[in-house]
């Protein structure tokens, strides 16, 4: 039985699609079986990230409601040979046609088959996200360092807390080490004080992100870049290894503090 | 045989009657009509003493028995009436408040307490969470939402959005929430705010 994992915010544009999808294609680069369930219904957008909007036929709605099966709905990824697979949502339906009973009894078949199920959560605390959170025995808080983010994830781990999601992991994204710096932006440490969870990881504000989701490339699995880096560090947390967070290292290496002296 | 809400003591020169704390007067001698039934020629010749022990008799109380034993035609002794204590300044010599509400998590943006009494919470107040007591706050971490004492404020550290302690509002600025973690108390003399080290107050 594989662990279902639900990734969500409160907050909207801090990164939760290209994020799911990049901890997902990291996970299959340590040889785990990993599937993505779109959960934003009516507004989907993993299909795009991850490439593969033109190969969605059914939808995780045509499973919920027996229009297909599941094996008829997942959609391969093309990199990953089959270890990545998508499950996308329904563009004609709306959040509140999702049946939570009946999406916590599909999730838990599916998760049989997987090593990890991520439920892609939409934005906000409405039923998407009651949907997205019900079947998870574990969260992915995705967090910028932005005031407004840190207390809208705040708001989300309290709900998730209520529902007995207890293991709450927060991924600060598009860490801007140099604003952070200057003091105008929040640090990791101020958000993880604030917020009192664990860090799982911290992804460094790489323009080869923005690049590869417009391509809809995974750049996890396309690219070596920081970024990939930190998706990395987050797949080998999950998998329960104790790894640094490269994006927080001061950067400087021995000889480039030498070359600066002279 | 059912419990009675007295003890009757005989003596050599009266019957001593002990009444309990909480049974109702009405009851109680509705019970001592059942002993006199029973036995009352063995008591009828002795004068009755009634002793209150801890318990107020009020005056309608007192005439209670005092009717009662007129129409048994016995012999009785009652306590003398006390003035009519404030129940409220006996028990409580500060205004009434609930019990203490112990809260053993971080209050996060959208949670709230709302208590009569006191409130100790184990964790931070986060922004957007919000306290409303009307006795005092204790929080074992940073104040950072919206919080109300009628009391005083006491916590490791103050960031708050809004404070106000009695009817007074706290306008003081965020005494940086990460410096040194000592608690302070925030309360109200003589109409001024203060704020102090915790447990020097007094």
């Amino acid at each position: 039985m594989g662990k279902v994992i639900v990734v969500t915010s409160g907050k909207g544009g801090v990164g939760k699609t290209t994020t799911t999808a990049n901890v997902g294609g990291a996970l299959t680069k340590l040889g785990r079986k990993v599937l993505l369930v779109d959960m934003d219904v009516g507004l989907r957008n993993l299909d795009l990230v991850m490439g593969l909007e033109n190969r969605v036929v059914y939808t995780f709605m045509d499973v919920l409601e027996g229009r297909a099966t599941a094996e008829q709905a997942m959609v391969r990824e093309k990199r990953s040979d089959g270890a990545l697979m998508l499950l996308a949502a329904s563009q004609l339906h709306n959040k509140q046609d999702l049946d939570i009973d009946k999406v916590r009894e599909a999730i838990a078949a599916l998760a049989e088959d997987f090593d990890y199920v991520f439920l892609d959560s939409p934005a906000g605390i409405e039923h998407g996200f009651e949907a997205s959170s019900a079947p998870a025995g574990r969260a992915l808080i995705v967090v910028t360092p932005d005031v407004t983010s840190v207390r809208d994830a705040d708001r989300v781990i309290g709900l998730l807390e209520n529902k007995g999601v207890r293991d709450c992991a927060l991924i600060v994204n598009k860490y801007d080490r140099v604003l952070i710096e200057r003091k105008k932006q929040l640090t990791s440490d101020d958000i993880v004080d604030v917020l009192g969870a664990e860090l799982i990881g911290v992804v460094p504000d790489d323009k080869a992100i923005i690049e590869a989701t417009n391509r809809g490339d995974i750049l996890a699995l396309s690219q070596n870049t920081p970024a990939t880096a930190a998706y990395m560090e987050i797949a080998r947390r999950l998998e329960g290894e104790q790894t640094g967070f490269a994006a927080l290292s001061t950067g400087r290496s021995l000889l480039s503090m030498f070359r600066r002296q002279k | 045989m059912e419990r009675k809400g007295f003890v009757l003591k005989g003596t050599s020169q009266a019957v001593e009657m002990i009444i309990g704390e909480s049974t109702p007067v009405p009851e109680m001698l509705a019970q001592l009509a059942d002993v006199l039934r029973r036995r009352g020629e063995v008591m009828a010749r002795l004068p009755f003493v009634v002793e209150p022990g801890d318990r107020h008799l009020s005056e309608a109380e007192l005439a209670q028995f005092e009717e009662f034993f007129r129409a048994q035609a016995l012999d009785y002794q009652l306590p003398q009436p006390q003035p009519e204590a404030d129940p409220a300044e006996a028990l409580f010599p500060e205004p009434h408040v609930d019990p203490t509400i112990v809260v053993d998590h971080t209050l996060r943006s959208g949670q709230s307490v709302t208590t009569g009494g006191n409130v100790l919470i184990v964790g931070d107040v986060n922004e957007g969470a919000e306290v409303h007591a009307a006795g005092s706050i204790y929080v074992m971490g940073t104040i950072r939402g919206v919080v109300s004492a009628g009391g005083s404020i006491t916590a490791l550290a103050f960031a708050p959005s809004r404070m106000s302690v009695g009817d007074v509002e706290y306008a003081g600025e965020d005494d940086g929430a990460r410096e040194g973690r000592r608690a302070r108390t925030v309360f109200v003399e003589n109409g001024i705010i203060h704020v102090d080290i915790a447990g020097k107050r007094r």
